[in-house]
């Protein structure tokens, strides 16, 4: 019974490591979404420096959970964030309409990184 | 180049240590979920050594998970024969006294044919000569010939294992739960002591207490 209830008290550890990892990625990604769409409604109200410097801010501190995020995630999704963000910078210099547009397309990408890895049963079925 | 080649690496050791610490057998010996689960970890190390854009915990977290399924699996077979009852095949008797039994041969999926080629292997062609063959759940065959000591005494039936009393094996023999507990007693025992008790066809009784060595 030692035995069993060894192995029982890994697939518990196993089960808590992964809800906290699953738990970290939703964290990560939600937080990158919200600075997205803070920057979005900084555009919209022309305040596009301010919009330039939270999209600057957000696109870094995501960049430091990349890593992590790399060890979880497909790879390409996360390259199809990281052209998001760069898109997104590039289309500031260019106007606000297209901004807003590559800023509402990386958006929805953080979105469906934050819900891709959630442990609901929309995800499991 | 060098992903994928420290990828395989990586993964087929993980899948090896898997296989060391479930301590697989031959193929021909698994149980089912032996089987499935070792399908199965193949095919998760698999997808991580060919699509670089698959995380390699995508393909080790399966398979650490697989592990511990089985190990848990099989020490609650271990421990409640109950579940055993349930979840693992159960050996079968296809020839009692030279005689086929053509519904337990269906039972088992089994087709003459293969019952015969299986009888051939073992270096028995004359079904007659056979007491009892039995189908084991490891897809072999067991032979108790007529002839020898084993014939004498017949088919050993459990009539307790690891303290718990078998009702299956007590049909087999025609005993009651009374005639059992008397037996056990008048050996200055309880059911709960014995860890292994069988009785043959021909009445033999043969056990084993439950901590040191026994008969």
């Amino acid at each position: 019974m030692r035995r069993l209830g060894a192995v029982l008290l890994l697939f518990a550890a196993l089960c808590a490591v992964s809800t906290i990892v699953s738990e970290e990625v939703v964290r990560v990604n939600v937080r990158a979404e919200a600075g997205v769409k803070e920057s979005i409604a900084l555009a919209e109200k022309g305040e596009e420096e301010e919009a330039r410097e939270t999209l600057s801010e957000t696109a870094a501190l995501w960049q430091k959970s990349r890593r992590f995020l790399e060890t979880i995630l497909h790879h390409e999704t996360i390259e199809h964030a990281e052209e998001g963000f760069l898109a997104s910078m590039r289309a500031l210099d260019v106007s606000r309409e297209v901004f807003l547009m590559e800023a509402e397309k990386l958006a929805m990408t953080l979105h469906t990184l934050s819900e891709g890895d959630a442990a609901v049963a929309g995800n499991v079925f | 180049m060098l992903v994928p080649l420290i990828r395989t690496v990586i993964l087929y050791t993980a899948v090896m240590l898997a296989m060391r610490v479930l301590g697989k057998r031959q193929i021909g010996q698994m149980e089912p979920s032996d089987l499935v689960a070792l399908v199965m970890m193949t095919e998760l190390a698999a997808i991580p050594m060919q699509d670089l854009d698959v995380p390699l915990t995508g393909g080790l977290i399966p398979v650490v998970t697989l592990v511990l399924i089985e190990l848990i699996l099989s020490f609650l077979l271990l421990k409640k024969r109950r579940l055993r009852f349930w979840l693992a095949d159960k050996p079968e008797i296809v020839i009692r006294d030279g005689r086929i039994d053509r519904e337990r041969l269906l039972s088992c999926r089994i087709s003459l044919d293969e019952l015969i080629g299986l009888l051939r292997e073992q270096g028995e062609n004359d079904v007659t000569a056979l007491r009892y063959v039995i189908f084991e759940p490891s897809g072999n065959l067991s032979v108790i010939r007529k002839e020898g000591p084993e014939g004498e005494d017949g088919l050993y039936h459990l009539l307790i294992a690891e303290g718990e009393i078998n009702y299956s094996g007590l049909r087999a023999v025609g005993k009651s739960e009374e005639w059992l507990r008397a037996a056990v007693m008048e050996r200055g025992y309880e059911p709960e002591d014995i860890f292994y008790m069988a009785q043959s066809d021909s009445g033999r009784l043969i056990w084993q207490e439950m901590e040191r060595g026994g008969r």
